[in-house]
């Protein structure tokens, strides 16, 4: 699903963003990938994203060298994922349903399509309730949910969440990831940037820790150890 | 694009300007002030060209007559000027009226006695498309001296004096309204940019939802062309009902009453769909060019 080839990311002004990075995710896999601020993880996600351009290795999504897609193109490969963001980024002149509607308004979705699926999928993240109300009128969890839903609306076969949980309470942080886990079951692969150890040791997945751009350890569900300190310590 | 595309840019772009309504409202008098000052002087510049155009019609010479030329050779030689190119007419005037007419410009004491011993002649009075032509047809008419013309009285030095000044209005006046024009598109876009910037995060957000560069901008674009045309309709508005009122209040006053100004119907025929026309237009330009620098994210 996901290849990096020796990516590495090394910005303008010198900042070294990811080193010679090999890392294979696949299909239908949850990975957490870690670190502290500066480690990489943004970069990881920008990268992904085809937001930024590495100066070195080849990424391959689907197979797809990413590299190859030309900027007219780009829209379409982004519909492919579904992406969350820790300031949610909805739009604030649209409702819930409106914001959601929206991934499927650009893909040329019918209005009954639409009507059908926005209303499912917000009844999956628990808004179903608040579908009229406005960004401003939601808690920071409602938010989120909102974002997550409007990732989620095109079923895409990837989806990344780049510190999902930062802005969010612990409680509201663990909804967020229990949502996140439930999309995985269906099939979707999962990928979370978070420096949130806590849930990443009590969730038990796949964990991809990065320091100064570098992998520093790739921890697989099956040898699950500390995982607490691997983060403390990227 | 499918029918529902459509319907779906044109709803977000009204919902959009009634969202940033206070944006919009900037906007629009933003659009309707420039493009006002470029009516106006549009306007003054039509009109002091057709007051010029008037003047000059109002100037030719008057070609006076031989003594002894005959009425055949008279309607011969009148038919040969109003043949003349740059000619608009030719009209006849006995010496008794030219005589009637002084007395009424110089009084009866100057020409008293002159009734009986009329010293004035017969002449054409000769009126030209263009004062700009006068020399050729002077020339030309000079040459007509054995067909009866004794001489010719004009006031060339006036005429070319007149025609400098119609042609530096002109000049002056279309300068200006490209200047306007440019200034206010400059305004414009500046305004339309600092809206666009302010949803630079909207913009931002569509792109990382898949949106296309297309799908992000037509919105913008049809937004951009209703607050322009919004903008241009004000002006044309204001000119539609105020032109006439400040005719009036001009002609009002004895000492400029006669001017004579473009009719309400020749001034509009232009200023309505020349402030639509720019309104849209720089809409149009004002928000491809803002949005197109969020574009590359």
């Amino acid at each position: 699903m996901i290849e990096f080839n020796n990516v590495s990311k090394i910005f303008e002004n010198g900042a070294k963003g990811l080193c010679n990075l090999d890392l294979f995710i696949d299909k239908g896999e949850f990975v957490f990938v870690v670190g502290t601020s500066g480690s990489g993880k943004t970069s990881f996600v920008r990268l992904l994203m085809k937001e930024i351009e590495p100066s070195g290795g080849q990424i391959l999504v689907d197979g797809q060298d990413i590299s190859t897609i030309r900027r007219g193109k780009l829209p379409y490969y982004r519909r492919k994922m579904g992406v969350v963001f820790q300031d949610f980024r909805l739009l604030k002149n649209k409702t819930v349903f409106e914001n959601v509607a929206y991934a499927m308004q650009i893909v040329e979705a019918t209005n009954r399509e639409i009507r059908r699926a926005v209303p499912q999928v917000l009844a999956l993240v628990g808004l179903q309730k608040k579908a009229k109300a406005y960004p401003s009128q939601l808690s920071g969890g409602e938010q989120q949910r909102t974002a997550l839903a409007r990732a989620i609306v095109n079923r895409p076969p990837l989806l990344i969440a780049d510190e999902p949980t930062g802005n969010l309470d612990p409680d509201t942080a663990w909804e967020i990831m229990t949502l996140l886990e439930d999309i995985n079951d269906r099939g979707t692969t999962v990928v979370v940037a978070t420096h949130a150890h806590d849930i990443v040791d009590d969730m038990q997945k796949r964990v991809v820790a990065l320091r100064n751009g570098e992998l520093v350890q790739d921890v697989g569900v099956s040898s699950f150890p500390d995982l607490g300190g691997i983060i403390d310590e990227a | 694009m499918k029918p529902r595309t459509i319907k779906y840019y044109i709803t977000e772009a009204i919902r959009s300007i009634i969202y940033n309504r206070f944006m919009s409202i900037a906007s629009i008098f933003a659009v309707a002030s420039s493009i006002f000052i470029v009516v106006i002087f549009y306007t003054i510049g039509a009109n002091v060209e057709h007051f010029m155009n008037q003047l000059e019609s109002q100037m030719g010479m008057a070609v006076r007559l031989d003594e002894e030329i005959t009425t055949s050779q008279q309607v011969l030689l009148e038919q040969r000027i109003r043949e003349l190119q740059h000619v608009a007419g030719v009209r006849f005037l006995p010496r008794e009226e030219a005589l009637a007419s002084m007395e009424r410009t110089m009084g009866e004491a100057a020409v008293r006695g002159l009734e009986r011993d009329n010293p004035l002649r017969d002449s054409f009075m000769v009126e030209l498309t263009d004062l700009a032509f006068h020399d050729e047809v002077e020339r030309a008419i000079l040459n007509m001296h054995s067909d009866g013309v004794a001489e010719i009285h004009s006031e060339a030095e006036f005429a070319r004096t007149l025609t400098m000044i119609s042609n530096v209005v002109s000049i002056i006046s279309a300068i200006l309204v490209l200047i306007l024009a440019g200034i206010s598109v400059i305004i414009i876009t500046n305004t339309i940019r600092i809206t666009v910037n302010a949803r630079k995060t909207e913009i931002n957000i569509m792109k990382y939802v898949g949106a296309t560069d297309w799908f992000i901008r037509w919105p913008f674009v049809i937004e951009g062309m209703i607050i322009g045309l919004l903008g241009g309709a004000i002006p044309a508005i204001i000119c539609w009902f105020g032109y006439s009122r400040v005719i009036a209040a001009i002609d009002a006053i004895p000492q400029l009453s006669f001017i004579e100004f473009l009719p309400h119907e020749h001034i509009m025929a232009y200023v309505v769909p020349f402030s639509l026309i720019l309104g849209v237009v720089i809409g149009l330009i004002g928000s491809i060019t803002s949005v197109k620098r969020h574009l590359k994210v």
